[in-house]
């Protein structure tokens, strides 16, 4: 076993000396900080790895389950800068500083508060953004075309809620901590009274989905929806016309946002997909229609 | 919009807790953790706050949401770990239960993963 182990992770650092190597020389400098964030997590990797095999600890017996655990950990973080961070600097053209140019004077714009993101047209499933790489991914043709760009808007929130120790951004994330913490407290009240009540098992099943929807997808999206609006204005609601439409999902479906036992599961988002019912519709709608800069 | 970039994100927090938890865990086992190493406060700082859900910062919170869905997971008894790891030198019945906590770690980081995999 322990042959195996010594053997799969040589492997593993020769791929990422392999990955290393694929890096282009001569990137434009819209790419310098993702090339410093590959280089410095792949080092990273392999440092952990060559501590799997040369640590003495590492070696004992008693030891093996973390062993194994943290070569796992090495080959997901591997796969990640393999298939996000690499590819999108190995394949790096001109032609994606158009969108990179564009996110900067978004930032400027509107006064965002951070580094912009490095935007690479290499997505297969619309607006992507790894937040922790500061990389956006959209699809290959978005460049040429204006209808989904307000979605950079939106995008360019995420990045938010992840960001430590920053004044101009606890406000935003302060007020996600309240919604979690109410919506949490709102569930929590429910399935109690649904426990005590001895009401009907599938609606606590549903209750217990909606706030993993709520804790883990809903809230981000409502919140950079709502990032969107106020520094976009009224073109970013008219923009998610389009996508709902072909979405096969109906925009003006909903009449009534109250989450309420009552409401069948459809109307509520029971499958989990954003936005639940016609809410963010309705949060655009009473947005502001006048730009608003952060801070 | 997918959800990679709250996946992405628990991915790296639960990541970096994980790699916390199994340098405590070695040490641990090796008779050489003490209550000033910075592994194990941040460590503990998880621990206690899982039987406080509404408390700590985003990512804690987001933490502690997922390994209280986790039946292997007991919250309660983590958080007084939790506190002996602040405290004192600690006995190696904490270990079992911290192993489990790193095996739940991993399948939420599992979890993710998948879910980055598909795109969101």
């Amino acid at each position: 076993m322990n042959d195996y182990f010594q053997g799969a992770v040589r492997q593993l650092v020769e791929r990422g000396q392999l990955l290393i190597s694929m890096i282009p020389t001569g990137l434009s400098r819209e790419f310098h900080r993702l090339e410093d964030t590959c280089r410095e997590r792949l080092g990273d990797v392999l440092d952990d790895l060559n501590k799997l095999t040369s640590d003495p600890r590492m070696l004992l017996p008693g030891n093996q389950p973390e062993r194994l655990r943290q070569f796992k950990r090495a080959i997901w973080q591997m796969d990640l800068l393999e298939t996000v961070c690499i590819s999108a600097l190995e394949r790096a053209k001109d032609s994606d500083k158009y969108l990179n140019r564009l996110v900067e004077r978004i930032r400027i714009e509107i006064a965002y508060p951070m580094l912009p993101p490095v935007v690479t047209p290499l997505s297969q499933s619309y607006f992507q953004t790894y937040p922790k790489f500061n990389l956006m991914l959209v699809p290959l043709s978005e460049g040429h075309f204006l209808l989904h760009l307000p979605d950079l808007y939106h995008e360019l929130a995420h990045p938010l809620l992840m960001v430590r120790y920053d004044r101009r951004v606890e406000p935003f994330k302060n007020a996600f901590i309240d919604v979690i913490d109410s919506v949490t407290q709102y569930i929590e009240d429910e399935l109690e009274r649904e426990k005590r009540g001895g009401g009907p098992p599938l609606l606590s099943l549903y209750l217990q989905q909606w706030l993993r929807y709520w804790m883990l997808n809903w809230t981000t999206e409502f919140f950079c929806d709502l990032f969107a609006v106020y520094t976009l204005g009224p073109a970013y609601a008219w923009s998610h016309l389009h996508p709902l439409s072909y979405s096969g999902r109906r925009p003006v479906h909903c009449s009534n946002y109250e989450f309420r036992s009552s409401d069948a599961p459809s109307r509520c988002g029971a499958d989990g997909s954003y936005p639940p019912g016609i809410a963010a519709r309705r949060i655009c709608g009473g947005g502001h229609a006048n730009r608003r800069k952060m801070g | 919009m997918s959800q990679i970039a709250m996946y992405s994100g628990i991915y790296d927090e639960i990541r970096e807790y994980a790699e916390v938890l199994d340098r405590v865990l070695v040490d641990l086992k090796g008779g050489t953790s003490s209550p000033q190493d910075e592994n194990r406060q941040k460590l503990a700082e998880l621990l206690i706050s899982l039987a406080a859900p509404q408390a700590g910062d985003l990512s804690m919170r987001l933490i502690s949401f997922l390994l209280r869905e986790d039946t292997g997971v007991d919250p309660l008894e983590l958080s007084k770990i939790g506190e002996l790891l602040r405290a004192t030198r600690v006995e190696t019945s904490v270990i079992a239960p911290l192993e489990r906590l790193a095996q739940s770690l991993q399948r939420e980081q599992a979890v993710a993963m998948a879910r980055m995999r598909m795109r969101g």
